[in-house]
C-alpha cells in the first residue's frame, strides 16, 4: 500500500514537470498538439493524485499503523468519522490534500476552457502545473505521507482531541479548496499578461473559479470560527491568531478583486489594479499555506516547526518577482480605457471599497507578521493582540458596511442630485430610524456599535429597495405576478442579486459581530455546589452539582468526563439547564508506569454548553478541580505499580478499572468547587445566519446560467440581438 | 517491495503516458478543428458578455442608476458590438439556426 502511494505521488510529480515543459514548448512554438498533451497531463495529474489520496484514506480507515502518519494521527478507538478526516490533520496528509484539490480544480478549469483563450492556456497550464510540481516535489523529497515504520505498532497515538469536532472534518478541505481555487485566476492572469491579452476575457473565463475560491475560503473561515466558539473553551469566535489571519488575507484581497473586475468589465478601467490584486491574492494563498507549515509564527493551528519554510519562501519570492515583472512590463497594455468621471459614481465606490479591503488586508498582514518584524528590529518577539486590531479594523469595517450600502445603488459614471435623492432617501431613513430606535436600549453608550447598526440598517435598506425596484421593473416589462417576478429577477440576474444577498448577509454578520463584541459579559468564577452568580443582563447561573462518567468505545476507554450541572435563571424563571464538561483522554502507552494516572493526565478538551438564540447566547465552560482526585490517583498508581506481577492480568485490569470508576464516582459525589467561564453574548447567532446568507448569495452567483451559446436567430443581426435578449 | 504495488504503479504510468501522448501520436490533425472551435467559443463568450451587459444596463436604467441619455448611448454601443460579433460568428459558420 505504501509503495503504491509513493509510486503514484512520484508519477504525479513527474507528470506535473512534463505538463510545465509541454505547455511552454507548445505555447512558445505554436505547437497545438503539445498544448493539448499538456492539458491531458493536467487530467492525468487529477487521476493520479486521486488514487494516491484514496490509498492514504484506506490506510487510515483500515488502521494500518505501518504508515507513520496513521500511527501518529489515528488509533483504533478514533471514531470512523474522524479517521477519515485524520488524513489531513497531519502535515504530510494535508500537503497531499492540497495537491489533490489543486489537480481537481485545475482539471475542471482546463476542461471548461479547452476551446477558449488558446493563446493564454499554455501559460495558465504551466503555472498550475508549476504549483503542482512544487507540492508534488515536497511530497516526494521532503515529507511523504507514505513513510512506513520498521515495526507496525498495535495502536496509534490517536487524533488530537481538539480536532474531534464535526467542523474540523470539513474545515481544512474548504480552506484548501479556497487556496487552490485562487491558483486558477492567478494562473490565467499570468497567461493573459504573458500574451498581453489583458481584456476582460480571462476574467470572464475564471470569474466563477474566483467566486468559488471566495466561497470555499469563506466557508472554511466560518467553520474555523464556529469551531473556536464551540470547542476551544474561551468563548470567542475570532482571536486574530496568525493562521486565522493567514486565511483571511487572500479572502480580503480576493473580495476586493471580485468587486473591481466589475469596473474592468463595465468600463475597461482598473486593469493594472485587477492584475495586481489577483497576483497578490494567489501569492497570499500560498503565504497562508506557508504560515501553517513553517512554524515561524506561534499558533494553535500550525503544524509546528518543520523544514518546509525555505522551499515556501523561495516559491513566494518567485511569485512576487514574476508578478512585479509581468505587471511592470505590460503597463502599456494595462492602461485604462476610461477615466473616473466623478467621485460620486459607482466606479469610485468600487475603488473606495477596494482601498478599504486592501487596507484591512494590510492591517491584518502587519499584525500577523509583527512578531517577526519586532524580532528582526529589536531581538524580541512581540505579538499584537485584539485591541490593536480593533483600533484599525473597526473603523475600516464601518466604512466597508457603509460602502456596501452605497455601491449597489449609486449610478455608474456620475450620480446626479436627483438620482441620489431617489436612491438614498429611504435607506437613509431606515438607518436613522434604526439608530433612534436603539438609543433607549442603551446602545448610545457604545458609539461604534451604534454606528455599525445604523450603517448595516442603511445597507439592508438599499438592498431591500433594490429588490423592490427590480421586481417592479420586471413586472412592468412582463406583467408577472410578484413571486414569479422575484424569482425570475434573481434567476436572470444571478450575479447582481446574488451579490445583493451577499451584502445582506455581510450586514447581518457585522451586526452580530458589533453586538456580541460591544455588549458581551464575561465572568470567570469559582462556584461551590448550590452557589449562584449573576452573569449580566439579568441572568443568574446556579451550580447544581458535579457530574462524571467514563466514555467507552469499542475495546477501550475513550475518555473520562468531569462536568457540572448548571441552571440558568432569569426573572425567577428557569431559562435553561446546561451541562458543560471537560474530557480527559488517556495517554497512549502510559499504562505501565501510571496505571490509573494514564486516564487522568492526558490531553483534555472543554465541551462547552450553551443556550443559543437569536437574541442571546448563554455560553458556559467548566474547569473541574481535580487536585484532590489526582492525589488519590498518585496513591493508586504506587499501589498498582507495586502489584504488577503479583496479580494475574485479568485481576489487575479489573482492579485498575474499579479504581478509575471509583475515583470518577467520588468526584461526582463530593467534588471541590469548580471554575466556570460564563458568557452572555448578544446576537452571536446573527454571525452564523449572516454567513449562511452570504454563502447563499455566493451560490446564486456561482450557479451556472442556462447555456445560451447555441441560441440563434435567422433575421437580421439587430433583430437577432433583440430576439436573443428577449429569450434569455 | 510490494510486487502488486509495483505492477499497479507501472499500469498507472502506462495509462497516464498513453493519455498524455495521444495528441502527439495524432500529429496536428485535430489542430485545425480545435482552432475553429476555440474561435467560435471565444466569440460566443463575447456575445454572451455583451448580452449580459445590455440586460444589466437596462436594469440599471429601470432602477434609476443610469440616466436615460447614458443608457441609450451604452445600449446602442453594446448592441452594435453584439451585432459585430454575430457577423463574425456567421463568417465562421457558427451563428446559423
Amino acid at each position: 500500500m505504501a509503495d503504491l502511494g509513493r509510486g503514484l505521488t512520484f508519477l504525479a510529480f513527474a507528470v506535473a514537470l512534463y505538463g510545465i515543459g509541454a505547455a511552454l514548448y507548445g505555447g512558445i512554438g505554436g505547437r497545438r498538439e503539445w498544448v493539448t498533451s499538456a492539458r491531458r497531463s493536467v487530467y492525468a495529474l487529477g487521476g493520479l493524485t486521486t488514487a494516491a489520496f484514496v490509498v492514504l484514506e484506506i490506510a487510515f480507515l483500515r488502521n494500518d499503523f505501518s504508515f507513520a502518519v496513521v500511527q501518529s494521527h489515528s488509533s483504533i478507538t478514533t471514531p470512523f468519522f474522524y479517521k477519515a478526516a485524520a488524513a489531513w490533520s497531519s502535515q504530510e496528509g494535508s500537503l497531499l490534500l492540497w495537491l489533490w484539490l489543486l489537480a481537481i480544480w485545475s482539471s475542471l478549469v482546463i476542461f471548461l476552457t479547452r476551446h477558449r483563450m488558446r493563446d493564454v492556456q499554455p501559460y495558465a497550464i504551466a503555472t498550475l502545473m508549476g504549483f503542482a510540481a512544487f507540492f508534488g516535489g515536497l511530497l516526494v523529497f521532503a515529507v511523504s505521507p507514505f513513510d512506513t515504520l520498521a515495526v507496525a505498532p498495535q495502536d496509534g497515538t490517536g487524533l488530537n482531541p481538539l480536532l474531534r469536532h464535526p467542523s474540523m472534518m470539513i474545515h481544512p478541505p474548504m480552506l484548501y479548496s479556497g487556496y487552490t481555487l485562487w491558483a486558477v485566476p492567478f494562473a490565467f492572469a499570468v497567461g493573459a499578461l504573458v500574451v498581453r491579452r489583458v481584456d476582460a476575457e480571462w476574467i470572464g473565463a475564471t470569474r466563477r473559479f474566483a467566486l468559488g475560491a471566495w466561497f470555499f475560503l469563506g466557508v472554511g473561515i466560518l467553520l474555523g470560527a464556529r469551531w473556536s466558539y464551540a470547542e476551544l473553551g474561551w468563548g470567542g469566535y475570532w482571536a486574530w491568531d496568525p493562521v486565522e489571519n493567514a486565511s483571511l488575507l487572500p479572502w480580503l484581497t480576493g473580495t476586493a478583486f471580485l468587486h473591481s473586475i466589475m469596473v474592468q468589465e463595465k468600463r475597461g478601467m482598473l486593469k493594472t489594479w485587477n492584475a495586481s490584486l489577483i497576483l497578490a491574492t494567489g501569492t497570499l494563498a500560498i503565504l497562508g499555506t506557508f504560515l501553517v507549515r513553517s512554524g515561524i509564527l506561534d499558533s494553535i493551528h500550525a503544524f509546528g516547526a518543520s523544514t518546509l519554510g525555505i522551499p515556501f519562501v523561495i516559491l513566494i519570492g518567485l511569485m512576487i518577482l514574476a508578478s512585479v515583472v509581468l505587471v511592470v512590463s505590460r503597463r502599456d497594455v494595462l492602461r485604462s480605457e476610461h477615466k473616473l468621471d466623478s467621485l460620486l459614481s459607482r466606479e469610485a465606490m468600487f475603488l473606495a471599497n477596494n482601498l478599504v479591503l486592501v487596507g484591512l488586508a494590510f492591517v491584518v498582514f502587519w499584525g500577523t507578521f509583527f512578531p517577526l518584524i519586532s524580532e528582526a528590529l529589536t531581538g524580541n518577539k512581540q505579538s499584537l493582540g485584539p485591541p490593536w486590531y480593533d483600533k484599525y479594523v473597526v473603523p475600516l469595517a464601518l466604512a466597508l458596511v457603509l460602502l456596501s450600502g452605497i455601491g449597489p445603488v449609486i449610478a455608474w459614471r456620475r450620480a446626479t442630485p436627483r438620482n441620489a435623492r431617489r436612491n438614498f432617501t429611504w435607506p437613509i431613513v431606515t438607518g436613522v430610524v434604526t439608530g433612534l430606535a436603539l438609543i433607549p436600549f442603551g446602545v448610545a453608550g457604545r458609539p461604534l456599535a451604534l454606528a455599525m447598526f445604523v450603517f448595516a440598517a442603511f445597507a439592508i435598506g438599499t438592498i431591500a429597495q433594490e429588490f423592490v425596484r427590480g421586481v417592479r421593473a420586471r413586472r412592468a416589462m412582463t406583467g408577472e405576478a410578484v413571486p414569479i417576478a422575484f424569482v425570475t429577477l434573481i434567476r436572470r440576474n444571478r450575479r447582481r442579486y446574488g451579490g445583493y444577498v451577499i451584502h445582506l448577509g455581510m450586514a447581518v454578520l457585522f451586526i452580530g459581530v458589533a453586538a456580541s463584541s460591544a455588549f458581551q459579559h464575561v465572568h470567570t468564577v469559582e462556584l461551590q455546589k448550590g452557589q449562584a452568580t449573576d452573569i449580566g443582563r439579568g441572568y443568574t447561573v446556579r451550580y447544581d452539582g458535579p457530574s462524571s462518567r467514563i466514555d467507552v468505545r469499542d475495546d477501550g476507554v475513550e475518555r473520562l468526563v468531569f462536568g457540572a450541572r448548571l441552571t440558568v435563571i432569569k426573572d425567577k424563571k428557569v431559562v435553561a439547564r446546561l451541562a458543560p464538561e471537560r474530557g480527559y483522554y488517556p495517554i497512549a502507552g502510559g499504562a505501565a508506569a501510571n496505571p490509573i494516572g494514564t486516564y487522568f493526565e492526558g490531553e483534555s478538551t472543554s465541551e462547552i454548553a450553551m443556550k443559543a438564540g437569536l437574541g442571546i447566547d448563554i455560553w458556559t465552560a467548566v474547569t473541574p478541580n481535580l487536585d484532590p482526585t489526582l492525589k488519590e490517583v498518585a496513591r493508586g498508581d504506587k499501589l498498582f505499580v507495586a502489584a504488577q506481577g503479583k496479580m494475574d492480568a485479568t485481576q489487575y485490569a479489573t482492579g485498575v478499572g474499579q479504581a478509575v470508576r471509583g475515583l470518577t464516582d467520588r468526584y461526582a459525589a463530593s467534588a471541590p468547587p469548580a471554575t466556570f467561564r460564563l458568557i452572555v453574548s448578544p446576537m452571536v447567532t446573527w454571525i452564523w445566519l449572516g454567513s449562511l446568507l452570504a454563502f447563499l448569495g455566493g451560490i446564486i452567483c456561482i450557479w451556472p446560467t442556462a447555456d445560451l451559446a447555441h441560441r440563434r436567430a435567422t433575421a437580421g443581426y439587430a433583430a437577432k440581438v433583440a430576439r436573443d435578449l428577449g429569450r434569455a | 517491495m510490494d510486487v502488486v504495488a509495483v505492477v499497479l504503479v507501472l499500469a498507472a504510468a502506462i495509462a497516464a503516458s498513453w493519455v498524455i501522448a495521444g495528441p502527439l501520436r495524432g500529429g496536428n490533425a485535430e489542430a485545425g478543428d480545435a482552432a475553429l472551435a476555440a474561435r467560435l467559443e471565444d466569440l460566443e463568450a463575447a456575445k454572451e458578455a455583451r448580452y449580459r451587459e445590455i440586460r444589466e444596463a437596462e436594469m440599471d436604467f429601470r432602477t434609476g442608476k443610469l440616466s436615460e441619455a447614458d443608457y441609450k448611448a451604452i445600449d446602442r454601443q453594446l448592441r452594435q458590438e453584439a451585432m459585430e460579433i454575430l457577423r463574425r460568428l456567421d463568417a465562421l459558420g457558427g451563428a446559423t439556426d
